[in-house]
């Protein structure tokens, strides 16, 4: 090969004579296509300038009839219907079959519409019968813009979650969805966390809550979590540590409003006192709800925008102060309609 | 580096030349009258017809492939570096693919920093990120890379990537740009999420169903040029529009799904993958288990790329059905892909 200086690209003669060597020396076409014959370029005498046309184009050219003729080249696996395989006309059938209960097109978090119209009258079902859910303060929904539901948990399936935003789709007159953040456990669960993200559940984390928010969706979080099992029959209103302040912290960043919200479902009070403690911890293993009217009250937005702290350490204590006021404020609420509906 | 824009590239030297992303490169970027030279570095002389391209041999995973592109770079003095070496399907030799992809990105990242040149792209993919149960819907670019997982094909990968952004880091006047590919599916492409798909019946998890995305090759192709001619920094998803369920997909395809118990997956992708009866290895099973959906927002922004396909209309094309329409400017709707009807 010559030297770097002697092969600039800016020489085009030289790059035209390098090339004859360069792309074919190391191969066998170099017999058949004359490049042992080549002379060196000053041996022709005068370069007659070309009147083919630009080198480009007619590159440009021969690399499409190669393509078309590859195309027609290959009778046994055609181009066009490479990918189509034997039965194409059967499995067209089956297409038609399993496109029948999910849509062609989910949203950005998954949600499928068609699947959420097949579990509709199964949620129809549990809302108004089996649990016969009141759901009241919905004029305190902002009907545009984000928010932050801060719900209280009722037991081992997501069952509140699910209620929650079956009756704000159907009783809210702009039908407005809220999207529940699933903490990990339920979201990788096999099957119910599947069915959860096509009706709209959403894996519980800071960056998915973000985009939510900055969609302007309304969001459901549940900051008791796992804990929330821990909890005495006799005492719905004690609610356990409300996680680490996370959403908190997305109120605060984001500057929406949370939305404090009391699931609370009607005590049993039909049973003796042992009977109903066994029955309370059954219930929470099992899963299917125990029926009774259902009470869901959404309070009054708590605005937290103009409170922004200005360290690390100050948004700390900052945090965990306002989680302690909304785990209070949400405990008074499930106290007050615990006394209302005795 | 100083804000002033670089020179239009005029020379481009491509690793893996024969790829399918390689080799629509060179043919894309010989077309373009403003570059003067493009040398084909790989194994086999690629499939382009252009008087433009110089074909170099270089086998990276051979010991001496680092003073071979040494030479090449002495020669040509490319002002780009596209290195896409990378094995489109896993290999049961791993120890050879370990060669090609990690050492020999070693190699190409020690000859460019012998002789740099302005831009080096790299072409990644979204699999580096793994699918992991604790990830969010989208990831960001700056997302946590998959833990070193035993599966060699996403590893070698992995390792790749980061010693080139060790080498973005420690060369901060070259324009070091990885570019990290969804599924690249398309009526051209031969690659591992094809194959897989070509079958009549694909696996699922019993109870696992999760969200897919790819990229059409097209889109892939117009990425690689816009990286290229704006000299991007730094790392972007390029993903198409969109995004599924992978039982959804099968569907859409007209594949019958085959769902399993997942320790059954594993072990009949494990026995399959040891009897060579499966191109895929049994470690690429969290991605039927787990979405790895990324955020396409970067790419947008900073490098204004904008895919043009939607999923369904990369289906289309992968099944070589006509589309019958251009996607929508909103967001999809179910009415959107017709093509199925």
């Amino acid at each position: 090969m010559p030297n770097s200086k002697h092969n600039k690209p800016s020489d085009s003669s030289d790059t035209r004579a390098s090339e004859s060597q360069g792309p074919w020396a190391g191969s066998d076409d170099s017999y058949f296509l004359g490049a042992e014959a080549a002379l060196p370029p000053g041996q022709y005498g005068q370069t007659i300038p070309s009147h083919l046309p630009d080198p480009v184009a007619q590159a440009r050219v021969l690399r499409e009839l190669q393509r078309r003729v590859r195309s027609t080249m290959s009778p046994a696996f055609p181009v066009e219907t490479k990918r189509i395989l034997p039965g194409a006309a059967l499995l067209a059938g089956y297409r038609h079959f399993a496109l029948r209960s999910r849509s062609l097109a989910v949203d950005e978090f998954g949600r499928d519409p068609s699947y959420g119209e097949v579990a509709r009258p199964v949620l129809d079902f549990l809302y108004q019968d089996w649990l016969s859910v009141k759901l009241q303060g919905l004029e305190n929904l902002p009907t545009d813009g984000g928010a932050i539901l801060v719900c209280n948990h009722t037991g081992t399936l997501p069952y509140d979650a699910t209620m929650l935003m079956h009756g704000i789709r159907t009783e809210h007159p702009l039908k407005l969805r809220v999207r529940p953040l699933l903490e990990d456990r339920l979201a990788r669960q096999a099957f119910l966390g599947v069915a959860l993200r096509k009706l709209g559940a959403v894996r519980a984390c800071q960056e998915n809550a973000t985009r939510l928010l900055e969609n302007g969706s309304l969001i459901a979080v549940f900051p008791e979590g796992r804990r929330a099992l821990l909890k005495k029959r006799t005492s719905p209103e004690k609610l356990q540590r409300f996680g680490r302040g996370g959403f908190i912290r997305l109120a605060l960043r984001t500057i929406a409003p949370l939305i404090p919200v009391a699931i609370v479902p009607k005590p049993v009070k039909w049973l003796p006192e042992g009977v109903a403690n066994r029955v309370h911890a059954a219930a929470r293993l099992a899963l299917f709800p125990t029926p009774g009217p259902w009470t869901i009250q959404i309070g009054k937005p708590i605005d937290l925008s103009e409170q922004l702290a200005e360290t690390e350490w100050e948004e700390r204590v900052q945090v965990a102060q306002e989680a302690q006021r909304i785990r209070l404020h949400i405990a008074e609420m499930i106290q007050q309609i615990l006394n209302s509906t005795t | 580096m100083s804000d002033a824009p670089k020179p239009y590239p005029t020379v481009v030297a491509v690793t893996g030349a024969c790829t399918d992303l390689g080799v629509e490169t060179l043919r894309q970027l010989s077309d373009d009258p403003r570059i003067e030279r493009l040398i084909a570095l790989d194994v086999a002389k690629p499939d382009v017809i252009s008087d433009k391209v110089q074909f170099v041999r270089l086998d990276l995973s051979q010991p001496g492939a680092g003073m071979r592109i040494a030479d090449v770079l002495d020669e040509y003095s490319p002002d780009t570096f596209v290195h896409g070496a990378f094995l489109s399907t896993p290999t049961h030799d791993g120890g050879w693919a370990h060669e090609l992809e990690d050492v020999g990105t070693m190699h190409v990242l020690d000859a460019c920093a012998r002789n740099p040149p302005q831009r080096l792209v790299l072409l990644s993919t979204t699999l580096v990120y793994g699918a992991k149960p604790d990830q969010p819907t989208y990831l960001r670019e700056d997302a946590r890379l998959g833990e070193v997982t035993k599966s060699r094909f996403v590893n070698d990968r992995i390792r790749a990537e980061e010693q080139v952004l060790r080498f973005a880091r420690s060369h901060p006047s070259i324009d070091v740009c990885s570019l990290r590919f969804a599924k690249v599916l398309g009526p051209n492409s031969d690659n591992i999420f094809t194959r897989f798909l070509s079958r009549p019946v694909a696996p699922t998890l019993a109870g696992y169903d999760p969200l897919m995305q790819c990229v059409h090759e097209d889109d892939a192709i117009r990425a690689i040029l816009l990286a290229i001619r704006k000299s991007a920094r730094g790392v972007f998803n390029i993903v198409g529009k969109d995004i599924l369920p992978y039982t959804t997909l099968l569907a859409l395809l007209g594949r019958l799904p085959l769902p399993l118990p997942l320790p059954i997956a594993r072990a009949v992708g494990k026995a399959m993958w040891a009897t060579k009866l499966s191109e895929v290895p049994s470690t690429m099973v969290e991605h039927l288990q787990y979405s790895c959906v990324a955020d396409e927002g970067k790419a947008r922004v900073e490098l204004g790329f904008e895919a043009k396909y939607d999923i369904r209309q990369t289906l289309a094309e992968f099944l070589g059905m006509p589309i019958d329409r251009p996607a929508p400017a909103g967001r999809p709707t179910a009415q959107s892909a017709t093509w199925m009807n």
